[in-house]
């Protein structure tokens, strides 16, 4: 689907200044990856325990006390959309036509998708909620479908190099 | 090396099966994001952030913790196994199985601290906040160190 036309936009963004730039020092990449690492680690914690305790685990944790942690979260998601922009405007033609990396952008949707909706619909519900209430299905259902998908966008991640054709 | 003839170790690097190499090694990543992400989830309660997760419920975490250490250890050992001679002789190698050892015995102390604590009692002490800073700059190390055995190490990665 589009693969000639995101072939030509990969080649044209191969040749851009910033593209270069990224490929113009080695240890960028690597430096990078590591970054994306710690991100990711960070992510799946903060957000991964805020996700159990929405499915009704970790009950003696208050949900409300568990929202510092959120920003860390968000840090985290900060870092990898960062690093991992660097990694596609390196050497996009690793990536734009990578079934893999379809994939991760489906789940990074499903994930942004999922939270814009709990939040929207069922957030204010958060605030209402005493803390030995059980977990509404609704919430049961956000947690499980957040961690699901960010554990999908690590995994599709981490096959970029053998099911697509990323390195 | 004896390791990297064995049955599963030639399977792991030869197969050429997605279930063998690149599943390993997503194990192994999937594994490393629970393990470290507990960690650092517990590390930030102790330096002060989220202070109103009461540390004794916070306990349970540490299954998931060791679940993740489960599956990226074991996962580990295979990826080692499949390729022991060129891993076993990379330094960087070693400076991540040493931040991961050191990492480890930094969340056994940790565990037992946050186990012990009640609801009120003090727990952000300054031994505490020692240990979890610790606890984040080793795992930080043990991931620097093992995204650099991909450029540090002599042959094929």
């Amino acid at each position: 689907m589009f693969v000639p036309e995101l072939e030509r936009l990969a080649a044209w963004l191969h040749e851009t200044a910033p593209s270069q730039w990224v490929r113009a020092w080695p240890w960028t990449w690597a430096i990078c990856e590591t970054l994306h690492f710690i991100g990711l680690s960070l992510l799946i914690g903060c957000i991964g325990v805020l996700d159990l305790r929405l499915m009704g685990w970790l009950r003696r944790i208050p949900l409300a006390a568990l929202r510092p942690l959120v920003p860390y979260g968000i840090a985290g998601f900060a870092i990898n959309a960062v690093t991992g922009l660097v990694f596609v405007v390196g050497t996009p033609e690793q990536y734009l036509t990578n079934v893999a990396f379809g994939m991760k952008l489906v789940f990074l949707v499903i994930s942004g998708l999922n939270v814009l909706y709990f939040e929207t619909r069922h957030g204010h519900r958060l605030l209402t909620l005493a803390d030995d209430d059980p977990m509404p299905t609704a919430f049961k259902v956000a947690g499980a479908v957040s961690l699901g998908s960010w554990l999908m966008v690590l995994y599709w991640g981490r096959m970029l190099p053998y099911i697509g054709n990323a390195f | 090396m004896w390791l990297e003839s064995t049955g599963i170790a030639t399977w792991v690097r030869e197969s050429g099966s997605v279930w063998a190499y690149p599943t390993v090694l997503a194990a192994h990543t999937l594994g490393m994001s629970v393990l470290v992400g507990a960690n650092a989830v517990v590390d930030l309660r102790l330096l002060g952030v989220a202070r109103g997760v009461p540390l004794g419920p916070l306990a349970a975490i540490f299954r998931g913790l060791w679940a993740g250490a489960v599956v990226s250890g074991v996962s580990g050992l295979l990826l080692f196994a499949a390729d022991a001679s060129t891993k076993g002789a990379t330094p960087v190698f070693l400076v991540k199985l040493a931040c991961i050892a050191a990492a480890v015995l930094v969340a056994r102390r940790v565990q037992r601290l946050v186990r012990r604590a009640d609801l009120a009692a003090p727990d952000d002490t300054a031994g505490a906040r020692v240990l979890a800073a610790t606890s984040l700059l080793l795992w930080a190390g043990a991931i620097t160190a093992g995204r650099l055995m991909a450029y540090l190490t002599p042959g094929p990665t």
